[in-house]
């Protein structure tokens, strides 16, 4: 087995908050867990690796990104494909690419929409990885060791990946180079039909990168391929006078049930370690449509707690939220 | 064992440390200093540092306000100056809203920048090389600085750091010095009812 365990996996956690389906609130959710894990004392890196750079746009003044993204080509780019370019063109390796801080020990790795190419390229890389290839192990690792490198650096103890919403190649890389993955899921019936390709794609994946591993030249760095289910957290539902509202509350057995039946038990197959709790056991937490203060974050690009909108209740509420999904990270990876 | 000038600190903990010879020659620079006024002191201190090739202490070359409009200093000005980022300058300066923070990025793109007409993108691009917390419009922050004396118009949408701003980030972090400056630069307010009873006169 050649999987990398350099000091920097071993010093930060990766997690990708993941699912196919867009408008989730995945960057929603990946920028207020961020904060709430750094108010417990940790330091977390951010990979903006969606190119609709959300994430960026989240937490970066929008002229601030273009000025990003019309430099990002340029020797002193500083977004994700800046980083990778040379690799994607088959120019050398990795450019070491610095984050920026947002928040306190909040980092960002911004996103870039010529990622969308590098993907493209990623495809006959992964391919090349099957006929032993360095070029091929140097793509598809490219990413792993840009954060390995940013990590180090920031003393970063959690690394999320804010992966796009689709089953493409540059998620098939993030996702083998993640420890954990957390699916968000929104209280309506097209979250459940994408639970349900969720696992069997996962488990291709995973099995594809072990007969890789088996391939691999000695001494390569190579992706850990072993993404475990951490947990999944229903989001966007309305609650009226402190219960979820009917039209939501159907939706939570039946997203728990699609959880167990469509992914604990096809990841379980091929191991059961990738998906060691239960259904019932793997709610990280819920997340209620926050509303005012949750377009207010966006906008200030700040917690839902730290904004100028809503109520303090509101905000308080969103804190709470937040901090238990942050603990119960803390407890489950610890 | 010389007395110290009342100015200057008493020799403490720290020279625990040092041996007999070092604390030999300080009590008698101290003595020596102590006979000097504060000016001729700093005159001095400044030509023992070249002559011995000492760089300045740090208590005094960082964080210093700066002597603005000294045309005949030869120390470096502030645009050269980049001895502290900017996120550590913006830790030192503690703003609390949106326009003193346009306010301290100003000061900051104009003195250690060497920036003096700046727009919009400039001071968001400083923003987030000082970790700040986006602005939810910084065009309109900017437009609420200059609206409130912090900034002023520069041509063609450019904006200026304005000498009220200027002062104003140089008494921070001190809020009451700072919010006095403001306030004295405030302009009169109309008195709208002794004018609105003269109207109302006038129609009776």
């Amino acid at each position: 087995m050649n999987t990398n365990t350099g000091p920097a996996r071993r010093r930060a956690l990766r997690i990708a908050i993941f699912n196919h389906k867009g408008g989730v609130g995945k960057t929603t959710l990946i920028v207020n867990i961020a904060a709430a894990l750094a108010s417990l004392g940790k330091r977390i890196l951010l990979v903006d690796s969606d190119p609709q750079c959300n994430l960026t746009a989240y937490l970066i003044e929008e002229s601030v990104v273009d000025d990003l993204l019309d430099t990002s080509d340029s020797d002193v780019g500083r977004t994700l494909w800046s980083a990778v370019k040379p690799v994607a063109e088959a120019l050398g390796d990795i450019r070491l690419v610095d984050p920026i801080e947002r928040l306190p020990n909040v980092y960002v790795l911004p996103g870039d929409i010529r990622l969308s190419g590098f993907e493209q390229g990623l495809s006959p890389l992964w391919d090349e990885c099957f006929q032993r290839k360095t070029k091929g192990f140097r793509g598809t690792t490219a990413v792993s060791r840009l954060v390995d490198y940013a990590a180090l650096k920031y003393e970063v103890d959690f690394v999320f990946y804010d992966a796009g919403p689709n089953i493409g190649a540059l998620n098939r890389v993030l996702l083998l180079d993640c420890d954990y993955f957390i699916v968000p899921a929104a209280c309506d019936v097209f979250s459940i039909i994408a639970l349900k390709t969720l696992g069997y794609t996962l488990v291709n994946w995973i099995s594809d990168w072990k007969t890789i591993v088996q391939l691999a030249p000695t001494g390569t760095y190579l992706l850990p391929g072993l993404p475990k289910f951490l947990g999944y957290i229903p989001q966007r539902f309305r609650v009226y006078g402190g219960d979820v509202a009917a039209s939501y509350a159907k939706y939570l057995p039946r997203i728990e049930k699609s959880v167990s039946s469509d992914l604990i038990t096809v990841l379980r197959r091929i191991d059961h370690a990738l998906a060691p709790r239960s259904g019932s056991e793997s709610e990280l937490g819920q997340v209620k449509d926050f509303a005012s203060i949750a377009a207010a974050s966006q906008a200030e690009g700040r917690p839902m707690k730290d904004v100028s909108a809503g109520t303090p209740a509101q905000r308080t509420d969103a804190e709470q939220a937040f901090l238990h999904i942050a603990k119960k990270i803390i407890m489950l990876t610890s | 064992m010389v007395d110290y000038p009342e100015s200057l600190p008493p020799v403490g903990p720290l020279e625990a440390g040092r041996s007999d010879d070092d604390l030999k020659v300080l009590n008698e620079v101290l003595a020596a200093f102590g006979r000097l006024k504060p000016d001729r002191r700093e005159k001095i201190l400044s030509i023992v540092a070249t002559y011995y090739g000492v760089k300045a202490p740090e208590a005094i070359s960082v964080l210093a306000a700066p002597h603005h409009g000294d045309a005949t200093r030869s120390e470096p000005s502030f645009s050269e100056d980049r001895s502290i980022s900017p996120k550590q300058f913006m830790l030192e300066k503690q703003p609390k809203t949106d326009v003193e923070r346009v306010a301290c990025l100003a000061y900051y793109l104009t003195h250690y920048r060497g920036i003096q007409n700046f727009n919009a993108l400039d001071v968001s691009k400083l923003n987030t090389e000082a970790a700040q917390v986006k602005f939810a419009d910084a065009s309109v922050a900017l437009a609420n600085a200059t609206k409130l004396n912090y900034l002023a118009p520069a041509g063609k949408g450019a904006k200026q750091l304005s000498a009220l701003g200027e002062q104003f980030v140089l008494a921070l972090p001190d809020r009451d010095r700072a919010r006095n400056i403001m306030a004295s630069a405030r302009p009169r307010r109309k008195r709208r009812k002794a004018n609105e009873e003269q109207s109302g006169d006038e129609t009776q």
